[in-house]
Order: structure tokens, then C-alpha cells, then sequence
């Protein structure tokens, strides 16, 4: 009877025993290729990267910082990479083209991607786009979306990602990050630019994390792990001290300053970007997905045959079965 | 022969090529109208640059030389060079590389053709007009070029080794043709050759030259009856002729 | 009759066999990786989709390999006429003419086009330095290569410079130039890719093959990304296909290179 006390003592740490052998044998080697260079807008992955929420779920985390031609989708669609981060919008519609991804969490609730238009010019709504030049990446979906929802017409000039278009030019407009360009236009002299966002002509998209199918298939609970650590990450470099990420901010692109990033942050905040700037925003809604937002989106894509219908489903676009 | 004046003459004519050794040195010679010398010797006695003295491609040092009783270069005399190789341009057929001479004189297309049909008569290559210089014989390239040289009607020939890089059938039958083309024409000639039996078959003269620096060693008259052919290479005058200048090559060779 | 036969025969089935194994390989990719290789059948319907969007890509392309290559047609033989009349000029220019040919003149696309901005300019421009450099430096080489007897047998007739030029340096030249445009030929094509690439905008017509390449790969529309690249080589084929038989028409009754091999 004694020994079979003894036993019984012995049994949670038989149990923890063998949970750390087959859970946490070996931290998952997880690969993150970003949209851009590492800028605050990443700041979910390199606060929780920097207060160790990564290593403390079991996973050892790279991030890989992208810039102009970050090649991420393909990245992650053959594998190369694990999780990416991009747009809903050209997401879905590289989905359509067959492309073996998932959209499974929010960066932003609301893409921050639109025109900036120099402060001095005419331009105040998308109206007033007509027969200008736009510079911008030529595939961005948004402009498509402009030429067929809205009825313009507007020259394309290729973006070759310099701010140059709106300094001193009264007539430039640039595709830009609202919570980036301008502040790079005023560092360099200009006013600050006016910004168009997408949202304003009712066009929401998310900025996503990607991951493949395969990937999805063979490490769910990784997945949620990962998307517990980035969720907190946000929370606590948005309500926090940001300086852990923005050292590694720093370190994975040297032209970061500490006055760009705490501004960049601050846009961030003060433009509910993470949190929501809908009625229903806040801290619970950081990372989370609305399926409805997908299914009015994907409605409208498929009304302007800027994508073609039938090619992708709410639940083949995206899920939630990761988030907390 | 009557005495007339000399068509080439060279008087104490001395060449050299810059600051260089002299090429030749103290040439005296008077060709007759209608003469046809051969210059024969080892090489650089300057036997090429003398003909390129009377063409005008080269320039003398020293002495006088006169064409025709003027200077070289001047609108005299016409002049045709027959070179080494057949020089044809490999772009035009037969007819217009033998009319080249006429074009770059500015004559009219149907006189042109006139002449060229001639001249292609006298080398037998009447059938070939259309023909391109790739599909010849090294034999017929030569004929044409020939051709070429007497379109104009020259007054002097010059023919710088002409048949050296063909056989010996060849070479004896082009020997042949040249001499029948002079009973036809003509011209007064200068050629280069270091055959023996070539200069002595088709000459009434001929040069033998030493080097270092060049100058002219012996003459030798050949009065072999005209007009020849090659049965002549078979008679003993003939063969006479060859050794005796066969020996002073040869003499002219040692003392180098 | 036969040998014919069997010059058409064989490439056939190896085309056949190739599009076969195309297919296998397709056949052979899960489910997930299907769009790493489009069928054939799939990259003709797109070209089919696309074609509106191409075929304006196509004759932008076109158009800036044409003018580029004709311009540097143009001016390298006036540049190439002049060095070699003047041996000054030449000495003095030759060398970095030739250390430009070798150089990637590719290198040079985003510098021109902050100098004179994105569109058929620019993209003319990079197309005439790619062909100028081949084409000036093999065009010079052969009018000064001229055989020495025959420069002889025109000063032996006296014949004046401009005879002596259009008589003898340029139709010896010509093998020469030939060399050079076959160069410029597979270059010109490759040159306004570049160009588009680096530069090309939807501004007027819209953008060149190479800047729909762009956008393909970018929107993933991988099947009209293969169709960009099977067009492009054929329009780079048919450029080739005419300089090649211009060449021949000037070259193949007398210059060596047309041999025929029973001669």
C-alpha cells in the first residue's frame, strides 16, 4: 500500500515527463517572410519576438524581411516560406489563380495602403483622380477597382518606390502606407501629403497572415500557438514599451529611426489600424477575421469581373480555426 | 628596230623605305614600246618594287624615272597590274569585276560591255559573265584578272609572279594564252617571275637581278622566233637559253 | 524526298515527346503545386484571354526593338563610315567602343530612364546602346579590313575616296556589318524587354511585354506569365528570322560563309 502511494506521487511528474518530451521535444522552426522592410507595422511579430512569447508557445520564430520585391506569396505557396504576411486583396486573388494558401489572421483591420497626393494639389477625392498620373505598383488591385467601380481613367506610371513623386511635384500622386510615406515626405522637406484611403470609397480590405495549405494541414496546433504569441505581441507593443521590437526594428533595417518608428507606431494607434475603427474595435479584435467582410469583398470582386466568380469561396479564403 | 624613245625609263634610280637599307640601287633601264622583259632573282633584289615604281604605288628615292617620257603618276601612259593573286572582288561576277577598271573611269554601261566582252574573249571566259570568283579555278581567277588589266587598252602590262601559285599544265597553257593575247594588242610588259623557263619562253628580254641592294646583275636578250608556243620548250635555243640563265640565277644566288 | 521526310519527322516527334513529358510532369504535381507548370492547353486559352493586353504589349515591344534597332543601325554606320576615314578618330574612340560592347549595357537601364523617364524613350534608347556597340565596332573592323591587293588595284586606277568607299570598303564590308546586325538582332528584343521592365509605363499605349511579365508574376496569373514568355521569344525569333535572311540575300552568292557543302 505504501509503495502504491509512493506511485501516485510519482505520477505528474511521470506526466509532466513525458508531455515535455513529445510537446516540447523541440521548438517548431517557424519562417516569416514580410511584405516590406521590418517597419512597425510588423510590430506584433518583433515585440513578440523581442519579450520571447514565441520561444515561451515552443517556437522558434526567423523573421524575413522583404522590401520591394518581397516575393512573398510565391514564397509561401511553394513552401519556402511558412507564414506570410500580405494583403486580403491580392491574396484572394492569387487564391483564384490557384495559388495552395490561406488567409487565418488580421495584421490590420484595415489595409493602410492608398494614394498620397501632394498637399498643395487639387485633389481631394478619388473624383478628382480622372485623367491624372498615378504612380503605384501595377498590378495593385485597388486601382482596378477605381477604374470599374468609379468610372475613372488615370495614366500608371510603375512605382519605384521612392517618395520623389510627391516632393516638389503638384501633381503627384503615389501609392503609399498612410502610417509610412508621409512621414518620410515631411523628414525630407514636403508637406505632409493628404491620403485616400481605400476605405473611403468602400473598399476594405485586411492586411493578412498567410500560410500554405500544407503547412496548415501539418501543424495546426503550432498555428494557434504562433497566433497566441503574435496577439499578445501586438497588445503589448501597441499598449506598451515598444522598445524591444523596435531594437530588432532597427537591427534588421539599419535606416530606421527611433522618431520614424514611434510615429509610425503612434499613426498606428491613433488610426485604430490593429484594433478596428469600427464601432466594435478594441483589443479583442486584434487578429480576428471577419468571414461577412470576406464574403461582401469577395461579391464585389466578383461584380467588377475583377475576379472571376466562382474561383474562390469565403471558407476556401480563409478561417479562423487558429485564432484564440 | 627602229630607234624610239624608251616607253620606262630608269636613270641611276635608287629606293629605300624610310630611314631602311636601300631596296635598289642604280637601276638603269630602257624599256623599247612592244619589249617584253622579265625580271628574275633571288628574293629581295626588288624585282616587285620596280614594277610598283612604274605603277606608281611606290614612290623613288633617287634618279629620275620617266613613263612615256613624263613622271610617273601623271596622266599618262595607261597603266594595268596584274598581282600575285587575282585580286577579283569576291561580291561582283566575272563581267563586272573585269568592267571595274572602266567603272571607276566613268565609262558609259554600253561601251563598258562592249570592252568587257572582248576581253573576256581573249582569256576564253566568254561563258563565265555570270560567274562568281568562288566558283572558278585558281587558273580562271587568273584569266579574268587578267582580262580585267587589258580592258582599258594599257600601254604597259605589269604582272607580278601572275601564275606562281598555279600547276605546271596550267601555268604553261596561261604562258601560252598571254603571248597569243600580245599578237593581238599591243602593250609593252614587265614580269615577275621566278621561273626560269616561264621568263624565257615568254620574253624578249630578260633582267636578272641581285640583292642586297637590288640592282641588275646581267640582261639577256632572247630572240627565239615569235609567235611561240609551247612546242618551242622542246627545241635546243630554247633549252639553251634556260640553262645559260639558269647559270647566272644561280651565280647571282651564290654571291649573296 | 526521304531526307526531307526525316528532317520533318524527327523534330516532330521530339516535339511531341517533349510535350508529352510536359504533361506526365503535370500530371505528376499534387493538387497544391498544379500552378508551378500551366498546360499548354492552359497557356493557350490565356493567350487566347489575354490577347487584347498582349497584343498591345506586343507591338509596344515591337515598336521600341525596331526603332532602337533601326536608329542604331543608322548611326553606327555613319559612326563606323567616319572612323574609318579617319585614323585619329579612330584610335581615339575605337578601344571604348569596344570595352562598351563588352560591358552589360543592362546595367545602364535605371540611370537612363532617371535621365529621360519611363516609356517608349527610354526603352528605344537602351535598345540602340545594346545593338549600337556590336554593330559599330564589327562595321568599322570590316571596312578597314579591306583586302590590301585590292585597295592597291583602286589606287592603281586611280580611283577617287568616294569610288574606293562605295566600290571597295563598303561591299567588303558587308560580311562584316552582317556579323554585327545578327548580333543586334538577338540583342534588340532583349534590350526592349529590359528597358520595360526597368521603365516601361501604361502611359499611351500601355506597357511592353516585359512590363506585362511583371505584372503577371506579381498577380500570380501564372499561365499568362508563360504565354508573355511564348510570345516574346517568338517575336525575338521572327527579328532574328529577318536578319538572317536579309543576310543571306546580300552574302550567299559569293561569301564563303554560304558555302554550299557539295561544292
Amino acid at each position: 500500500m505504501i509503495n502504491f502511494m509512493k506511485g501516485i506521487r510519482l505520477l505528474p511528474l511521470a506526466a509532466s515527463f513525458f508531455a515535455a518530451i513529445t510537446l516540447n521535444a523541440e521548438p517548431l522552426k517557424v519562417t516569416v517572410q514580410l511584405d516590406w522592410f521590418a517597419e512597425p507595422e510588423h510590430g506584433g511579430f518583433y515585440q513578440a519576438q523581442a519579450q520571447g512569447y514565441f520561444a515561451e508557445e515552443g517556437l522558434d520564430v526567423t523573421l524575413i524581411p522583404g522590401g520591394p520585391n518581397a516575393f512573398v506569396m510565391p514564397k509561401v505557396a511553394t513552401g519556402k516560406a511558412d507564414i506570410g504576411q500580405a494583403d486580403s486583396t491580392s491574396t484572394l486573388l492569387q487564391q483564384a489563380e490557384g495559388l495552395p494558401v490561406i488567409q487565418f489572421a488580421a495584421v490590420f483591420q484595415d489595409d493602410p495602403s492608398g494614394l498620397l497626393v501632394n498637399a498643395n494639389s487639387d485633389i481631394h477625392t478619388f473624383a478628382d483622380l480622372e485623367g491624372k498620373t498615378i504612380v503605384a505598383r501595377p498590378e495593385w488591385a485597388f486601382l482596378e477597382f477605381l477604374r470599374k467601380k468609379l468610372g475613372l481613367n488615370f495614366t500608371l506610371v510603375p512605382t519605384n518606390f521612392s517618395i520623389e513623386p510627391l516632393l516638389g511635384n503638384k501633381e503627384g500622386i503615389l501609392q503609399g502606407y498612410y502610417i509610412a510615406e508621409p512621414y518620410h515626405v515631411v523628414k525630407a522637406g514636403g508637406k505632409k501629403p493628404r491620403f485616400l484611403g481605400s476605405w473611403e470609397v468602400d473598399f476594405r480590405a485586411y492586411a493578412v497572415l498567410v500560410t500554405s495549405r500544407r503547412f496548415a494541414r501539418e501543424h495546426p496546433e503550432e498555428l494557434k500557438a504562433f497566433l497566441r504569441a503574435y496577439i499578445k505581441g501586438w497588445r503589448d507593443y501597441l499598449e506598451g514599451d515598444p522598445t524591444g521590437a523596435h531594437a530588432l526594428m532597427k537591427a534588421a533595417h539599419p535606416s530606421n529611426t527611433d522618431e520614424f518608428m514611434m510615429a509610425s507606431r503612434q499613426l498606428i494607434i491613433d488610426g485604430q489600424l490593429v484594433t478596428g475603427r469600427d464601432g466594435n474595435g478594441g483589443p479583442e479584435l486584434i487578429g480576428r477575421l471577419d468571414p461577412e467582410r470576406y464574403a461582401k469583398q469577395i461579391a464585389q470582386l466578383e461584380e467588377l469581373n475583377i475576379l472571376k466568380k466562382g474561383k474562390v469561396t469565403v471558407e476556401k479564403a480563409m478561417t479562423t480555426q487558429y485564432l484564440p | 628596230m627602229t630607234a624610239q624613245s624608251p616607253i620606262v625609263e630608269f636613270q641611276s634610280v635608287t629606293k629605300s623605305y624610310g630611314e631602311g637599307p636601300l631596296v635598289l640601287d642604280g637601276i638603269d633601264l630602257a624599256a623599247q614600246p612592244g619589249e617584253f622583259i622579265s625580271l628574275i632573282g633571288p628574293s629581295g633584289c626588288g624585282k616587285s618594287t620596280l614594277l610598283r615604281l612604274i605603277a606608281g604605288l611606290s614612290s623613288i628615292t633617287g634618279g629620275t624615272l620617266k613613263i612615256e617620257g613624263r613622271e610617273p603618276n601623271q596622266e599618262s601612259a595607261e597603266l594595268a597590274f596584274v598581282f600575285q593573286e587575282p585580286t577579283l572582288l569576291p561580291w561582283l561576277n566575272v563581267s563586272h569585276n573585269v568592267e571595274l577598271p572602266q567603272k571607276l573611269r566613268d565609262v558609259p554601261a554600253s561601251e563598258r560591255a562592249a570592252n568587257r566582252n572582248r576581253a573576256l574573249q581573249l582569256v576564253h571566259l566568254a561563258d563565265r559573265g555570270d560567274a562568281y570568283p568562288r566558283q572558278l579555278s585558281g587558273g580562271q581567277k587568273m584569266r579574268v584578272s587578267i582580262a580585267r588589266a587589258l580592258t582599258l587598252d594599257p600601254k604597259i602590262l605589269l604582272l607580278d609572279e601572275p601564275f606562281g601559285a598555279l600547276d605546271e599544265m596550267t601555268r604553261e597553257r596561261l604562258n601560252e594564252e598571254l603571248l597569243s593575247i600580245r599578237d593581238q594588242q599591243s602593250w609593252t610588259a614587265f614580269f615577275v617571275t621566278h621561273s626560269v623557263a616561264e621568263a624565257v619562253f615568254l620574253s624578249t628580254r630578260i633582267i636578272v637581278m641581285s640583292a642586297n641592294p637590288g640592282k641588275i646583275a646581267h640582261e639577256i636578250a632572247v630572240d627565239l622566233p615569235q609567235p611561240r608556243t609551247n612546242e618551242i620548250r622542246l627545241t635546243r635555243p630554247y633549252q639553251d637559253l634556260v640553262a645559260e640563265v639558269s647559270r647566272l640565277l644561280r651565280s647571282v644566288e651564290e654571291s649573296k | 524526298m526521304r531526307r526531307a521526310l526525316t528532317n520533318i519527322l524527327l523534330p516532330a516527334a521530339t516535339g511531341a515527346l517533349m510535350i508529352a513529358i510536359w504533361y506526365a510532369i503535370r500530371h505528376g504535381l499534387s493538387e497544391d503545386f498544379k500552378f508551378l507548370l500551366p498546360t499548354p492547353g492552359e497557356i493557350i486559352e490565356s493567350l487566347d484571354d489575354n490577347w487584347s493586353i498582349l497584343g498591345r504589349a506586343v507591338y509596344n515591344t515591337s515598336q521600341g526593338a525596331l526603332f532602337g534597332f533601326g536608329l542604331a543601325i543608322i548611326v553606327s554606320s555613319l559612326l563606323a563610315l567616319f572612323m574609318s576615314l579617319s585614323s585619329l578618330v579612330r584610335v581615339a574612340l575605337y578601344p571604348y567602343l569596344m570595352i562598351l560592347q563588352m560591358t552589360p549595357i543592362i546595367i545602364f537601364a535605371p540611370i537612363l530612364i532617371l535621365w529621360v523617364g519611363p516609356g517608349l524613350k527610354s526603352v528605344v534608347i537602351i535598345t540602340f546602346l545594346i545593338c549600337f556597340f556590336p554593330l559599330v565596332v564589327n562595321t568599322t573592323q570590316g571596312l578597314i579590313s579591306s583586302d590590301r591587293n585590292l585597295v592597291e588595284l583602286f589606287k592603281m586606277y586611280r580611283a577617287s575616296r568616294w569610288q574606293e568607299i562605295r566600290l571597295l570598303r563598303i561591299p567588303s564590308a558587308l560580311p562584316y556589318f552582317f556579323t554585327g546586325l545578327r548580333i543586334a538582332a538577338v540583342l534588340a528584343p532583349i534590350g526592349a524587354l529590359v528597358g520595360d521592365y526597368t521603365a516601361g509605363s501604361s502611359a499611351g499605349n500601355g506597357g511592353g511585354l516585359g512590363f506585362q511579365a511583371i505584372i503577371y508574376s506579381s498577380q500570380a496569373k501564372y499561365p499568362a506569365l508563360f504565354a508573355t514568355a511564348a510570345v516574346t521569344c517568338i517575336l525575338g525569333f521572327i527579328f532574328v528570322a529577318v536578319v538572317l535572311s536579309l543576310s543571306w540575300l546580300a552574302l550567299h552568292k559569293w561569301h564563303d560563309s554560304y558555302q554550299r557543302t557539295d561544292d
